[in-house]
């Protein structure tokens, strides 16, 4: 974009535009304006700067922005001082409420008489919910590629099992069709679970608050596990402190959460092939004074450092093949419904806990 | 005697459908798990064929593929390669590791998308093998 002439110009002679003031004028704008001189303090605000930052004025715009001492690394207003130009960025930036808020920022020079940058002037817009959009349809996009990719998997099952089970019956081979049948039933637990964790995760929902004992959750999940760890060579066990109160959860919630988290502790079971035995250990326990917590424990792969970073982003899988990836963002999702939080030790090759944390209440 | 097939796929599932196919028509199945025991079986009892998944963990079918076509030994055992994956997206793979690593591996006997119909994996491997 070319310099911009300083803000110089006279206002139109004619309308309520006169009449306003271009105060008023810069107040009513819809978006964030301020002034900053060289040494990057405020010298100027509008209202509705004034509304969600403060009043400002004489205040480093970093502090006031950001509540930062130090300058921001791509800062559109020193790059205006020095080349004169307009420039745009995006800034995380916190207000006065509290609130994160994510901001376009155009930065534009203010020329003296000689022609020098006087201040800058600095208009941003909050653009927090177009962020969010953006993201949700990012995540919807991914979400349906490594949808069909997962469908084509189960109905690969599914027809391939269906084609062992057919062998089994024109053969007379009763075993060969069980195993097919196994297979069968194996990919429709597959694509139900997908089912109920999109159905989840698509939906808002509060929790449903009921007084139940976490050990009984736990012995609920593992229950349903014992199948398919069977089938792994997997040993599951179930391990509760008898002492731990009833508690208020959303039992269904807090199953389909354990349920997740005991189905990946089972993969990653699966997948390593390093280890002879292979055991996941479900638990509730005391955490400290007012919270208590569910651990799953599995001696499988572990995750590597790249992926920890990742392992609650919508869709993120280590699966390959298998796993939408849904699973742990639905886990999120119920422990943060919760008022909780997740915490994961994980070590490469040797193995991974989830540790679920949520109030005695 | 019945000629060996080997089956290299991480899911158990894969593994028992492909087998009892196999079976079934008259061939011999051997099985591995991943790409590294898929080559160890490959060099050892040097199949007439080979039915392999693409993306497995610890050796990946696009590895497993490369190595095979570059060993002079294995090179001319045919392949068919069965994945969820896209063609597509496969085949661009090959061509960017081609370029990558400056070499131009030829490319399988056969590639089926999952979910792959008993038919199509039987004629694939009838015609491989002819």
């Amino acid at each position: 974009m070319e310099p911009q002439e300083g803000l110089t110009g006279r206002p139109d002679n004619s309308g309520i535009i006169v009449d306003l003031g271009f105060r008023t004028i810069l107040d009513l704008l819809p978006c964030y304006l301020s002034i900053q001189d060289r040494s990057l303090h405020i010298v100027f605000t509008n209202e509705n700067f004034r509304k969600d930052f403060g009043e400002g004025i004489g205040n480093l715009c970093h502090m006031v922005y950001k509540g930062s001492s130090d300058i921001c690394e791509s800062c559109p207003v020193q790059k205006s001082f020095k080349d004169m130009k307009v420039h745009i960025s995006e800034e995380d930036v916190e207000l006065s409420s509290g609130k994160m808020a994510q901001l376009i920022v155009y930065s534009a020079p203010i020329l003296d008489a000689s022609g020098n940058v006087a201040a800058v002037i600095e208009m941003s817009t909050n653009i927090t919910q177009v962020k969010e959009i953006q993201k949700e349809l990012t995540f919807l996009g991914q979400s349906i590629a490594i949808l069909s990719h997962d469908m084509k998997n189960i109905l690969e099952g599914l027809q391939g099992g269906a084609y062992v089970v057919d062998e089994g019956i024109k053969d007379g081979d009763m075993e060969l069709a069980g195993k097919g049948w196994d297979i069968v039933k194996r990919n429709i637990g597959e694509i139900s679970t997908i089912a109920q964790n999109i159905l989840y995760s698509s939906k808002k929902r509060d929790p449903k608050y009921q007084k139940v004992s976490p050990e009984e959750m736990v012995r609920d999940v593992v229950g349903l596990f014992e199948e398919k760890s069977s089938a792994l060579g997997v040993k599951l066990k179930h391990r509760s402190n008898p002492a731990l109160p009833v508690v208020n959860l959303d039992p269904t919630n807090i199953r389909r959460m354990l349920h997740n988290l005991v189905w990946n502790a089972l993969e990653a079971c699966k997948k390593d092939k390093e280890k002879h035995t292979h055991t996941v250990v479900v638990r509730s326990d005391f955490h400290d004074r007012f919270h208590f917590k569910f651990e799953v424990e599995d001696n499988g792969v572990g995750i590597d450092e790249d992926a920890q970073e990742n392992i609650f982003k919508e869709f993120f899988s280590t699966k390959g093949s298998e796993g939408t990836g849904l699973g742990l963002l639905v886990v999120d999702k119920i422990v943060k419904a919760h008022g909780g939080w997740v915490e994961v030790l994980t070590a490469p090759g040797k193995g991974t806990t989830f540790r679920v944390i949520l109030r005695i209440r | 005697m019945a000629k060996r097939v080997l089956v290299v796929d991480d899911e158990l599932d894969m593994r028992i459908f492909v087998t009892t196919l196999l079976e079934t028509s008259g061939y011999k199945p051997l099985s591995a798990v991943d790409g590294k025991e898929g080559l160890e079986i490959a060099r050892q009892k040097k199949p007439s064929l080979i039915i392999m998944d693409v993306m497995m963990p610890r050796e990946s079918g696009i590895n497993m593929y490369r190595e095979l076509k570059n060993d002079p030994e294995m090179k001319n055992i045919p392949v068919i390669m069965v994945s969820a994956l896209s063609k597509k997206t496969f085949f661009h793979s090959q061509k960017v590791l081609d370029e990558y690593k400056g070499e131009k591996i030829s490319e399988p006997a056969a590639y089926i998308e999952k979910p792959a119909e008993p038919n199509e994996l039987l004629e694939a491997i009838e015609n491989s093998l002819k």
